[in-house]
């Protein structure tokens, strides 16, 4: 039995990895604005699908028509914000997440009207490939994941902790209207978080549009295992969902293969239920207490 | 012809939905002066702060700094007009270290290491504590690098709310003592501060709000003595 777990881990690293990048994308737009953007699965299904309008119907590259996704979604991302959450970013969280709510359902509705529920095949940059590597089977399609996982993560890194842009995040995520009181202009930079956001969810889109065939349903697939990483990694750390998002691709082929298929579903709820009751800040979340 | 004030507010109606706090304020602050606004609770002295520094938009009126118009402003572009407010919450980022509260002062305009210096010289306390999580400091000590972080950009005008509020005697004897010190550097500075005592010793001028509207006003230092005076003016 046990000479199955390393190929578990590999596959379970490698979906993820695609989880770890939905999951830090989804953490971007909560740093911008403590909402969680519950229409986020369907905006990472649409640029799945505009790639696929882009390669197939303009009949681009594949590279200029990513591209032109992400920039697509950033576009979007940016003025979701401006035109739909900041004119109500003073009402409850509720109001907030009921209208990503109906912007998500929107757009997926939008989607089925041109596709119906017809499954779609996002084009390949390149042909399916498996390797093995000590009776470990391996793809080429998780290798790109990885890679292209790892670079997004370090590049993440790198613009949220050592630079200016990400000072600002770090100091919004902590006060809005402090960052407001040391001359932030509060607005332009959470339209650029979500941009980003949506951009990086875009990426998420494609890696997926590799592995899944598309139907407008796939962004709910997403926005679950995208919450459930957050949720064990810790609302609002950037490194808490990276290590929510292999730890819940490592949990769901585990309990997948030993205990029941069943599990491949319903780990990530599972997941859920038990990091709010036991430790509902998770691995990772942040704790601040003033001292006054 | 008579300097331009640096802070001028005429006939400014205010408030925060629809319920009007302020009713017709106008007044008018030197440069390097410090003005303290005395009133009772509610009668506008925080929401005139929140108007000047663009987290209140004025229904009416106007307020001018070095006579450009900043009225309806948002807060950064306030900041840029060098108007820079303490919060009576205090705002700071209680996840980051006295360091970090303090570079990201400046993180618009400033320069960094000529502030910290400055800073470091106001409060040599957080010069010994510069990489502490400003969370896990006392509430005196949070105070100060509130004072620091909005020293960092060189403001032009200070709008100081409650620096006072809920610090033990201690503490507010070294607000005071700062305080002082930064009339004596010639900062403008527009106090909102209930302790009386306190507001009295560093203010140039008090103006008493009553029902959103200034009432009254004088000479801080011929009213050191005289506080029974201003509470009978404040509240009758």
């Amino acid at each position: 039995m046990l000479a199955l777990l390393p190929q578990l881990l590999v596959s379970g690293i490698a979906i993820g990895m695609l989880y770890a990048l939905i999951a830090l994308s989804m953490t971007i737009l909560y740093r911008a604005t403590t909402v969680v953007n519950f229409g986020h699965g369907d905006l990472v299904m649409v640029a799945a699908y505009l790639l696929t309008i882009f390669a197939v119907n303009a009949t681009l590259p594949f590279v200029p028509a990513l591209l032109l996704s992400v920039a697509v979604l950033f576009a979007f991302g940016f003025l979701l914000h401006r035109a739909f959450i900041w004119p109500i970013i003073r009402g409850p969280h509720l109001s907030l997440a009921m209208m990503a709510i109906a912007v998500g359902y929107s757009v997926r509705g939008l989607v089925r009207l041109e596709y119906g529920q017809e499954a779609v095949r996002m084009p390949r940059p390149f042909a399916e490939k498996i390797f093995f590597v000590n009776n470990v089977v391996i793809t080429l399609d998780e290798i790109a994941f990885c890679v292209v996982v790892l670079v997004m993560l370090v590049a993440s890194y790198v613009v949220f902790s050592k630079t200016r842009f990400g000072r600002i995040v770090q100091a919004m995520f902590q006060t809005q209207r402090g960052a407001s009181l040391v001359g932030i202009n509060v607005m332009q930079y959470n339209n650029v978080i979500w941009g980003v956001g949506c951009a990086l969810g875009a990426l998420g889109g494609v890696l997926l549009g590799l592995i899944l065939i598309l139907d407008p349903d796939v962004g709910a697939w997403t926005l679950l295992r995208g919450f459930a990483a957050m949720t064990l990694g810790g609302f609002g750390s950037l490194h808490g969902a990276v290590v929510g998002g292999l730890l819940i691709g490592v949990l769901e082929k585990v309990l997948g293969t030993y205990v029941s298929t069943a599990f491949i579903d319903i780990t990530c709820y599972l997941v859920i239920i038990v990091v709010l009751l036991i430790r509902p800040r998770g691995l990772f979340g942040q704790h601040a207490t003033l001292r006054v | 012809m008579a300097a331009e004030p640096l802070l001028r507010m005429t006939d400014v109606v205010a408030g925060y939905g629809d319920s009007l706090i302020l009713r017709g304020v106008s007044l008018a602050v030197e440069s390097r002066e410090i003005v303290t606004l005395l009133g009772a609770n509610g009668s506008g002295k925080s929401t005139i702060l929140n108007t000047i520094s663009g987290f209140v938009r004025p229904r009416e009126g106007a307020i001018e700094i070095a006579g450009a118009s900043i009225g309806g402003l948002p807060p950064h572009r306030t900041f840029r007009h060098g108007v820079v407010q303490v919060s009576q919450a205090r705002d700071l980022f209680g996840d980051l270290s006295v360091s970090e509260n303090l570079k990201l002062g400046c993180i618009v305009h400033g320069d960094e290491s000529a502030g910290l210096a400055r800073v470091y010289d106001y409060f040599p306390r957080l010069a010994e504590r510069r990489s502490q999580r400003v969370s896990t400091m006392s509430g005196g000590e949070q105070q100060m690098v509130a004072l620091g972080r909005a020293l960092m950009s060189q403001p032009r005008l200070l709008l100081l709310d409650e620096p006072s509020g809920g610090l033990s005697p201690r503490f507010v004897e070294e607000i005071g003592e700062i305080a002082k010190r930064m009339r004596a550097d010639g900062l403008t500075i527009l106090l909102v501060e209930q302790n009386l005592r306190l507001a009295l010793a560093v203010s140039d001028r008090y103006l008493i709000l009553r029902d959103g509207k200034v009432v009254d006003g004088g000479d801080a230092a011929s009213m050191q003595g005289s506080h029974e005076d201003i509470v009978r003016r404040i509240y009758l």
